[in-house]
Order: structure tokens, then C-alpha cells, then sequence
């Protein structure tokens, strides 16, 4: 369950209880955009990117950003060319497309075979 | 014994003190910059552009920069966050300091797109009749959603930063395709330097373009990572013609294998990958390059055209991507884009092959306006030339160290294809500077880093710090020599805005020329219409415009802003002065009322005679 203590779980787990929070309170605090950007530009793909365990940072963060963006565009066109343009509707499948990776993550590490212990 | 101890000591704090200059640079170009910000006066901008208003503390950043940059890259110990730094400050310096200084986004297109993504907020659908960029729709209805959940009224809050984050987001997939490229951190980060001050085209607005730029290098630095064909195993069109050549020509063949076996990719170590993250990363390649097709008309084709000039060259182990992605682009142009393309088929295949013709609309039918400015658009085209030329000794001088570039050599090759196309509004030229820009910037690093151990000399750091220089100067020509017209001010906005108040639905609104932040909202309700007036004497024109029955319940206004003056003057050849003539005519004409007038914009309506005179 070590992987489970990692930061990135964590920190997209409150990035969508804090967004999810804001956006169906309708909330005016001005921590709503930044908070919004962030989940948007980042959560939703790194949630899925993390899964690939890349060697470099840089590049989890890069594929993270463009993947969000790239979720976040699909859901948007949807809802678009869906005839049925719904924000809060198209947060809910952000929030369960971010979800969805987290816990993705959690059963490869649980379930993942471990390296034997040499003496 | 002491003397020498002594000497030992000051040896170590003069080295101690050279290790620590390009930091000291570097945290004086700081302030620098931030002493120079208050000092621009943009009123004081002439038709050179930003260049003119600019400080000498601002010049004096950029030099600070430039030498802490060069320095660094020179000493032996590479501290990559340090070179991230003085990037992320580069980036803050040139493409920053407008945001900073100017009260409202610059650039009438950003506004543009503003009124697509209020009109996608507030109807839910696209228009494919109101723009042809409503048939890629994708990147505003993107910031639609994300404005909407963050709960802004609009999403202007994404606009005067764009060219800051954009640039950005730009060196994590440039850092990726570098290191595919070398193993030399100098050569990589100086690539990256090298790729900012050549990014003068100004296409990190808040853009489509923008956006998909971004896509276009993530995707080709996930190929170049991981899907490098390796030459042994690599059964591509390469391996398979010289088996062709063997069988035809048999032992003749000598000289053509020679050839084939020099273009074929040198071996190098690719990034280990496990079956998984290979599928993975394929998924992710197919989903971004799903958002290019559908968000953008260029940035496709680029892709395609680069992708597959890896495969054929067997480069590229996804030999079948280019096929999905000519099937993505087609599908979306053939089921997305009909209500388009069923007006304006002859528009976009009428400049295929007429490769003259788009490079005429490109370069020769904009230099027009003043002598500065005229001075302004010329070190466009040299900047553009300087780059490739500089790129091209680099490559002559990577082969002469026994490099073969020929991946980078193709990828920077395929958007001159793209010229054959058509002319994209006249923008094909700076399109293809930008979709060749990072392999030509790595070219050119390469003229000081051709190989590991080489560029170290006082010689080859004293020529990047003057290349450097010598291509800002050319940048803050280049990028912001339109800044008079690109720039809104607040009397601009503020008029635009009580237009929008005072305006009904269908009311015709008319401008003397397009420049103006015009269409930033209800970008559905009004007829628009600009170019009508060459000279004072073209107002009865304007009159019988203004007047036409269609318009009698809703009504027409002419709007003149700062905007237009700064474009008729740079763009249309206005003469000093005769824009205030047009002014005095309208203000002196009995068929026009001003309604609004503030410092830099005025409103006008037709009066009752004017209406009548108008009558046949």
C-alpha cells in the first residue's frame, strides 16, 4: 500500500474535493479559478500519466498537462456536438475520468507483482 | 610554504567568485527588468514598434541575461535548474513585459476568439456560419468549459497571459525532443534558449494555434523518445528499397546501397520501455492528435507531414500512424466541416501548387506603410533567413563532425511543404517558420556545440552571447514591430463596450478598418463591416451604408478607435494627419452625430438628414 502514500494521489484527490466543492456550491471565492486551472490543467491527465511510471519528472508533467487538456477538450466537444453543453456535467466526468486513474493506480499497486527480497 | 598557501586560497575564492558570475548576472537582470517596466511609455511607440518605447534598463536585462546564460552553459558542472531558471526569465522578459504594462490583452484576434468562446458559453453550439473556425471549434469550446466551471463571466482572465504560458508549456516537450536528439546538456539548453528569442512570430496568442503547437511538439517528442526505429530490426521503406536495389540491379547497386545505408537512422539508446507504456503512450499520441484534427485547419497537416516523412525514412516504429491520423483528418473534414467547406471549396484548394503565388501573398504584399515600419516587416524576413541559414552551417558543420541529422534535417524540411497548400490568409510563410523553428534553433546550437567535448572556449561562448544579442535586437523588432496596432488601450475597450450597450441586436456596426476588439461578445447579433472609407471624401459611402433600409429598426454606428489609426497608418499607407481629416469631416459632416467620444475612440450615428440623404 506504499504507493497509496505517494503525493500525487493525494493531491489530486483534494484538488477534486476542493474543485467539486467550489463548482457545485457556485462559490465566488477567487480561489475557484486558480483552483479550477489547476485541477483542469493538470489533475485529470496526470491521474492516468502516473500509471506509465515514466523515468523523468518532466516528462510526467508534460504528458500530465497535455493529457488534461486533451480530456478536458474531449469532454468539452462532447457536450458541444452532444447538443447538451452542461459545465457542472462535464466537471462530474472529469472528476470521474480523475477517479477513475487514482484508483486505477492504487489496484496496479496493490495487485502488482513484487520483486523478491534478496538476502 | 605560507605564500603558497596564501595564494591557493585566493586562486580558490577568484574561482569560487567566476562560478558564482553568471548567478550574480542573472539576479541583476531581475530588477533590471522590473526598474524598466514602470519607464515604458507606449504612447511614445512609433511605427518600429515596442522597440522604440523600451528603456535602456530593459536592454540592459537582456544583455545581463544573455552573459549569465552564455557563462553558465561554459562551466564544466551543468546545473540544469539554473539553466531552467534563466529560461523561465527569458520568457518572463520578452513575452511577459506587454502583459505587464498594457491595461487590457493585446491583439484583436484573441478577442476574436473571445466572442467564439462567449458565444459556445452562451448557446451551447457552434456557428459554422458565422467563421470558418467554428468548423475546429475544439479549443474554444475547451475554454468555454474551463471558463464556466472556474466561474468567470468570460474568459478573458486566459487571454493577456497566453503568450507567457504557451511559451511555457513549450519547454517540457522541447526539453523531451532535445534529449532525444544528444546527450549534451549544453547543446539542449541551448537549443531551448536559442528557440525563445527566434520565436518572433507571435503565434503564442491565445490561439488555437497556440494550443495546438503545444500538441504538435508533445506528440513528435513521444515519438522521437520511443518509437526510434532501430537500423538493424528496422523493416521501413529504407531497408526495403535496398533489398529492391540488391535484387534489380545486383552488384550495380553499390553506390545507390551506399546511399540508402547513410540515410538510415544511426543507432542510439532509446528510452527502455515495457509493453505497457508503449501502449500507453500510443493511446495518448492518438487522443492528442484526435484534439489537432479536430481544433486546428494547419497543425494536422504539419503532423502528418512530419510523422510520415519519420516512417517512410524509417524512423518511426508506428508505421500505420500516419494513416490514422490522414483517417482522423479526413473524417473530420469530411463530416465536421461541410457547412464550410460547401461555400469556400475554391478558397481552399484554389492556391494548391501555386507555390509563387502563396509566396508573394507571404512576404512581398506586406511591406507596406512607413519607413519604419517598413523596416519593421523587412527584419521579419531576415530574422527568418538568418535562422535558416545559421541552421544550415550548423548541419554542415554537425556533418563534418560525423553527425547524420538526417531525422532533425526532415522534420525541419516537411512545413516548407506546406507552402504548396495554399496561402493561409497570407500566414503560410510565418507558418512554416514555426513548425520548422525547433529543429532549425537546434541546428543552429549546434554551430557552438558540435560535439561533447568542443564549445568551451572563450571563442564559441563570446559568438552565442553575440548571436544571442544580435537576434533580440531582430526579435523585439520582428515580434513587436505592429505593437502600435496591436496594442488596445483603455479608450479602445471602454468604446467597444458602450457600443455593445448601446447596440441592438442586428444593428450594423461599421469601422474603418478591422482592427478593433469588436467581436469580443455577441459576436452573432451584429453585421460587421470595415474598409469602407479610403479618404475623407468617401463619406457619402459611408452614408448610403449607414442608411440602407435593412438596417432602419436596429440601426448602424461607426466606431473609430486608437486601433485603427495605429492600422490604416502601418498597414494602409495613411499619411500623418489624415486620420484626424476623416475625424473633422465626420464631426463637421450635418449627416453624422457623435454619440461617444472618449481620448482614443468615438461613436457616431447617422443624423436624420444624413438618413435622408441617403434616400434615392
Amino acid at each position: 500500500m506504499k504507493h497509496f502514500y505517494q503525493p500525487w494521489p493525494i493531491v489530486i484527490l483534494l484538488s477534486m474535493l476542493a474543485v467539486g466543492w467550489l463548482t457545485y456550491a457556485d462559490s465566488e471565492s477567487p480561489l475557484r479559478f486558480w483552483l479550477t486551472t489547476w485541477f483542469m490543467f493538470v489533475c485529470p491527465g496526470m491521474a492516468w500519466v502516473r500509471l506509465l511510471r515514466l523515468p523523468e519528472s518532466y516528462v510526467e508533467w508534460t504528458l500530465g498537462i497535455a493529457l488534461s487538456l486533451a480530456l478536458d477538450a474531449i469532454v468539452a466537444g462532447v457536450m458541444l456536438y452532444a447538443g447538451v453543453w452542461s459545465p457542472t456535467g462535464g466537471l462530474t466526468a472529469l472528476l470521474g475520468l480523475s477517479l477513475a486513474g487514482v484508483a486505477a493506480g492504487q489496484m496496479i499497486a496493490v495487485y502488482r507483482p513484487r520483486p523478491q527480497q534478496t538476502q | 610554504m605560507n605564500q603558497f598557501i596564501l595564494r591557493n586560497k585566493t586562486a580558490t575564492r577568484e574561482i569560487q567568485w567566476a562560478a558564482l558570475t553568471p548567478q550574480i548576472l542573472m539576479a541583476l537582470a531581475i530588477p533590471l527588468w522590473l526598474v524598466a517596466l514602470p519607464q515604458i511609455n507606449l504612447r511614445r511607440m512609433n511605427d518600429l514598434g515596442l522597440i522604440s518605447a523600451l528603456p535602456s534598463a530593459y536592454f540592459a536585462a537582456l544583455i545581463f541575461l544573455t552573459l549569465s546564460f552564455v557563462l553558465a552553459l561554459r562551466a564544466r558542472r551543468q546545473r540544469q535548474k539554473f539553466y531552467l531558471a534563466q529560461i523561465v526569465l527569458l520568457i518572463f522578459i520578452l513575452f511577459g513585459t506587454t502583459a505587464v504594462i498594457e491595461a487590457f490583452p493585446r491583439f484583436v484576434t484573441s478577442w476574436t476568439h473571445l466572442g467564439f468562446i462567449e458565444f459556445i458559453s452562451r448557446t451551447g453550439e457552434t456557428a459554422t456560419w458565422l467563421d470558418a473556425r467554428f468548423s475546429w471549434p475544439i479549443f474554444f469550446s475547451l475554454f468555454a468549459f474551463i471558463s464556466e466551471v472556474a466561474g468567470l463571466e468570460n474568459a478573458l482572465p486566459f487571454l493577456a497571459w497566453a503568450h507567457v504560458y504557451f511559451n511555457l508549456l513549450y519547454i517540457g516537450p522541447l526539453l523531451m525532443i532535445y534529449r532525444s536528439l544528444t546527450d549534451d546538456e549544453r547543446l539542449v539548453w541551448s537549443g531551448l534558449w536559442l528557440f525563445f528569442i527566434a520565436n518572433w512570430i507571435g503565434q503564442d496568442y491565445f490561439s488555437p494555434q497556440a494550443f495546438n503547437y503545444f500538441l504538435y511538439l508533445v506528440i513528435l517528442g513521444v515519438l522521437l523518445n520511443w518509437f526510434t526505429a532501430v537500423p538493424t530490426t528496422s523493416g521501413g521503406f529504407l531497408t526495403t528499397s535496398k533489398k529492391v536495389i540488391g535484387r534489380i540491379l545486383g552488384a550495380k547497386a553499390g553506390w545507390l546501397n551506399k546511399c540508402v545505408d547513410w540515410l538510415m537512422p544511426e543507432p542510439r539508446l532509446s528510452v527502455p520501455t515495457r509493453p505497457y507504456q508503449r501502449v500507453g503512450l500510443v493511446l495518448i499520441v492518438a487522443i492528442l492528435f484526435a484534439i489537432v484534427a479536430s481544433s486546428h485547419q494547419l497543425t494536422p497537416f504539419a503532423l502528418l507531414g512530419g510523422v510520415a516523412a519519420l516512417v517512410v525514412f524509417d524512423r518511426c516504429t508506428l508505421r500505420s500512424l500516419p494513416i490514422l491520423m490522414a483517417v482522423m483528418i479526413g473524417s473530420w473534414i469530411s463530416f465536421m466541416t461541410v457547412s464550410f467547406l460547401s461555400g469556400h471549396l475554391s478558397t481552399l484548394t484554389g492556391d494548391v501548387g501555386q507555390v509563387s503565388g502563396v509566396v508573394s501573398a507571404n512576404v512581398s504584399s506586406r511591406f507596406q506603410g512607413s519607413p519604419e515600419h517598413a523596416l519593421a516587416l523587412i527584419s521579419k524576413v531576415v530574422m527568418a533567413l538568418v535562422v535558416w541559414g545559421l541552421a544550415f552551417l550548423g548541419g554542415v558543420r554537425r556533418l563534418w563532425n560525423g553527425r547524420r541529422d538526417v531525422t532533425l534535417a526532415l522534420l525541419a524540411a516537411v512545413p516548407f511543404s506546406l507552402i504548396a497548400l495554399q496561402s493561409y490568409g497570407g500566414e503560410m510563410m510565418l507558418r512554416v517558420y514555426l513548425f520548422a523553428l525547433p529543429w532549425m534553433v537546434f541546428f543552429v546550437a549546434a554551430l557552438f556545440y558540435p560535439r561533447l567535448e568542443s564549445g568551451r572556449s572563450w571563442r564559441a561562448t563570446m559568438a552565442l552571447g553575440l548571436m544571442s544579442l544580435a537576434l533580440l535586437g531582430g526579435f523585439l523588432i520582428a515580434r513587436y514591430g505592429n505593437e502600435r496596432m496591436d496594442y488596445m488601450t483603455a479608450g479602445d475597450i471602454t468604446a467597444v463596450r458602450r457600443l455593445h450597450q448601446i447596440a441592438q441586436p442586428g444593428s450594423l456596426l461599421v469601422a474603418i478598418t478591422s482592427n478593433l476588439p469588436w467581436r469580443f461578445q455577441n459576436v452573432d447579433q451584429f453585421e460587421y463591416e470595415a474598409g469602407v472609407i479610403k479618404s475623407p471624401s468617401d463619406i457619402d459611402t459611408l452614408v448610403a451604408l449607414m442608411a440602407d433600409s435593412a438596417y432602419e429598426d436596429s440601426g448602424a454606428y461607426l466606431i473609430l478607435t486608437h486601433s485603427q489609426q495605429a492600422q490604416a497608418e502601418l498597414f494602409l499607407g495613411w499619411e500623418p494627419g489624415k486620420w484626424e481629416r476623416v475625424e473633422e469631416a465626420l464631426l463637421a459632416s450635418d449627416k453624422f452625430h457623435q454619440i461617444y467620444q472618449n481620448n482614443d475612440a468615438r461613436i457616431f450615428v447617422l443624423t436624420e438628414k444624413g438618413k435622408e440623404a441617403a434616400q434615392p
